[in-house]
């Protein structure tokens, strides 16, 4: 035993960086590209809606109701995807639906992941008194019927943008809140917590810098979860004709416009709900990857 | 420094911890006594060594000098003044600690360099080339080769992230370290690298030491004084080498008969004084050891002992205190 402090090797070559290393991961992860394509395309559509839609959203045509897509018998390049029950062209619909489908999602996942998490984190941290009020406020929403509640808030406030994801964040949060209180107070017996403590730390500080990024993973498979079933909730509010007011247009409207068709035209249905799968798919493929790439214990 | 000499750097009074445990309804709640009218001065580049078996309040006297568990009474002062006087970061300068589990010690999300750096990002705001050169310059005096200052802490091995451990609590230069059992964790072979550096280093950089531990042989080649604590409080405190040859206390004879040396022939120590101790919650009168102490006397369960000087040690042990006429039994081994 050697008195200086042996260097443990010889070799001296430095690691890539902590960027470098998710980044050279993320150029291998398929799913995470996969997932990121498909929003990405999303977002593209639901930005540059009015360029890329062919034909005009709303105009109405009588003379060409239900009229077949390109690869049924008698499609035209006119109308890609057919016509809906007004004639209206359906992917220039979609397309256009993309912007209040990713809105809400978005909006929905975001907003409820802010409430949710900023409790959890708080609740699970301090623990105690503080911790005993989230709970019952925890419990108070998971006694409430969401979607129930969901319809007569919609009811009451209207079916706009905003009030739908308003309404939407507020009643999705719960999930957010119990699984990142768990995890906090996971976290929070490690010893880092304390050698943060000895070091000065602040309470925001040790909840910002050490707590949350241990339990990003947990939030952003819950944020991607909550997105999807955010899109899901949309649809089935605008089904129950109490979700954005027609004629504008979301996917879920595209679903419940169509289930009139839906025995002798299934594809005005199944074209729509082929896309909010594919998106949702992509969402959680997208949480996935992100959590794979960021996560240290994945890496070597 | 403006502080006399004579200022100890750390000094315990009468420090009390309690807890309430298994609060009821109905009926009294149970309390705690984990660190029981505690008192103990360490000197400036001091090493001490804390010892005890498991549950006797070494980790909650940690948490106490750590700041984060606040004394129910008594009172802790830090180079003279008192521990509440002390704002967080100016504690943070002054007293940093190396835990016992480097697995969970070190912020799994985090890489090396931003684990040793925390403290002084906290403390002195410093600018990044700043940080990045003086946590090169602590990975070096610690034994770190930089090639993993990217690196996160499960790439590495035991000894490796207690490595970084202890650059991070020196990172700022403190004055008093508090060591948590920091080698129990670890394997044998790694034990003796991690503590030939804390050693190195206390000495080096004349660092106060506080090491708690359960490990005697460990304990023995470390420090300058050991406290030998027993449920809460301390029954014998001396120079390291005189409690190891000469302990006094019944309970010191029993840690020390139970290290067990490296030789075949020589056999386990007799397990009749383990268990059947006091129920820490409803301690009873009199000396808290009794009931493990292999001569009891009548006088034991009227008084609590306190510490006396004895040949050069001090003793809570009636037996020893002037006056006493028997003396108790040497460890059968």
């Amino acid at each position: 035993m050697s008195n200086a402090p042996a260097p443990l090797d010889n070799m001296d070559i430095a690691l890539p960086t902590p960027r470098q290393q998710s980044w050279a991961m993320a150029k291998r992860h398929l799913g995470l590209q996969i997932g990121l394509a498909i929003v990405l395309v999303a977002t593209f559509a639901a930005l540059f809606a009015p360029l890329l839609a062919p034909a005009d959203p709303y105009a109405q045509d009588l003379t060409a109701r239900l009229a077949p897509t390109i690869w049924q018998e008698g499609g035209t390049w006119a109308h890609i995807l057919g016509t809906d029950g007004f004639g209206r062209d359906v992917l220039s619909r979609l397309i256009y639906g993309t912007q209040v489908t990713m809105i809400v999602g978005f909006g929905a996942a975001v907003f409820s992941g802010l409430i949710g998490t900023t409790l959890g984190i708080i609740g699970g941290y301090l623990g105690g008194r503080v911790d005993a009020v989230i709970i019952f406020l925890i419990n108070v929403k998971l006694a409430m019927p969401g979607v129930l509640i969901a319809l007569s808030l919609v009811s009451i406030f209207g079916g706009s943008l905003l009030s739908i994801t308003l309404i939407l964040s507020l009643l999705f949060w719960d999930r957010f809140a119990v699984v990142t209180r768990t995890a906090t107070q996971q976290v929070r017996t490690r010893e880092f917590i304390a050698a943060a403590e000895c070091s000065g730390a602040s309470k925001s500080w040790i909840l910002l810098r050490e707590i949350l990024p241990n339990i990003a993973n947990q939030i952003i498979v819950i944020g991607s979860l909550e997105m999807a079933i955010a899109i899901l909730v949309e649809a089935a509010l605008s089904f129950l004709g109490l979700g954005i007011r027609p004629p504008m247009s979301s996917w879920g409207i595209l679903v419940s416009e169509a289930r009139d068709f839906m025995f002798y035209k299934p594809h005005l249905v199944l074209i729509p709900g082929l896309a909010i799968c594919i998106l949702v798919i992509g969402i959680n493929l997208l949480g996935d990857g992100i959590r794979d790439v960021t996560e240290p214990q994945g890496r070597n | 420094m403006a502080t006399p000499r004579t200022t100890p750097m750390l000094s315990l009074r009468d420090l009390e911890v309690r807890f309430t445990v298994g609060r009821r309804l109905i009926g009294r709640p149970k309390i705690l006594h984990a660190v029981n009218k505690l008192s103990l001065d360490v000197e400036r580049g001091e090493f001490v060594s804390i010892v005890g078996e498991s549950g006797c309040g070494k980790s909650t006297l940690v948490k106490t000098l750590l700041g984060l568990q606040a004394p129910t009474a008594g009172a802790i002062a830090v180079n003279g003044k008192d521990l509440s006087d002390y704002s967080r970061l100016e504690l943070a300068h002054m007293v940093q600690p190396i835990f016992q589990d480097p697995y969970s010690s070190l912020n799994p999300r985090k890489s090396v360099a931003a684990n040793i750096a925390l403290p002084l990002i906290l403390s002195e705001r410093p600018l990044p080339e700043q940080v990045t050169e003086r946590v090169r310059e602590i990975m070096r005096r610690v034994g770190l080769p930089q090639r993993f200052e990217n690196s996160y802490p499960s790439q590495m091995s035991g000894g490796q992230r207690q490595r970084v451990a202890i650059a991070r609590a020196l990172i700022t230069r403190p004055k008093i370290l508090v060591c948590d059992e920091p080698t129990s964790a670890l394997d044998v072979s790694v034990q003796a690298q991690i503590l030939n550096l804390l050693r190195e280093l206390s000495r080096d950089l004349d660092l106060t030491c506080v090491f708690i531990s359960h490990d005697l042989s460990v304990v023995r080649r470390l420090s300058q004084r050991v406290a030998v604590m027993y449920l809460g409080r301390i029954v014998e405190i001396g120079k390291s080498e005189q409690i190891f040859q000469v302990p006094h206390h019944p309970y010191t004879r029993l840690l020390i008969s139970s290290i067990l040396p490296p030789d075949p022939e020589h056999h386990l120590p007799p397990a009749r004084w383990d268990g059947g101790g006091p129920d820490p919650t409803n301690l009873p009168e009199g000396c808290h050891f009794r009931s493990r102490c292999a001569s009891p006397q009548p006088v034991c369960a009227t008084r609590l002992p306190e510490l006396v000087d004895y040949e050069g040690t001090r003793v809570a042990c009636l037996a020893y205190e002037p006056g006493a006429t028997w003396k108790p039994q040497s460890t059968p081994c």
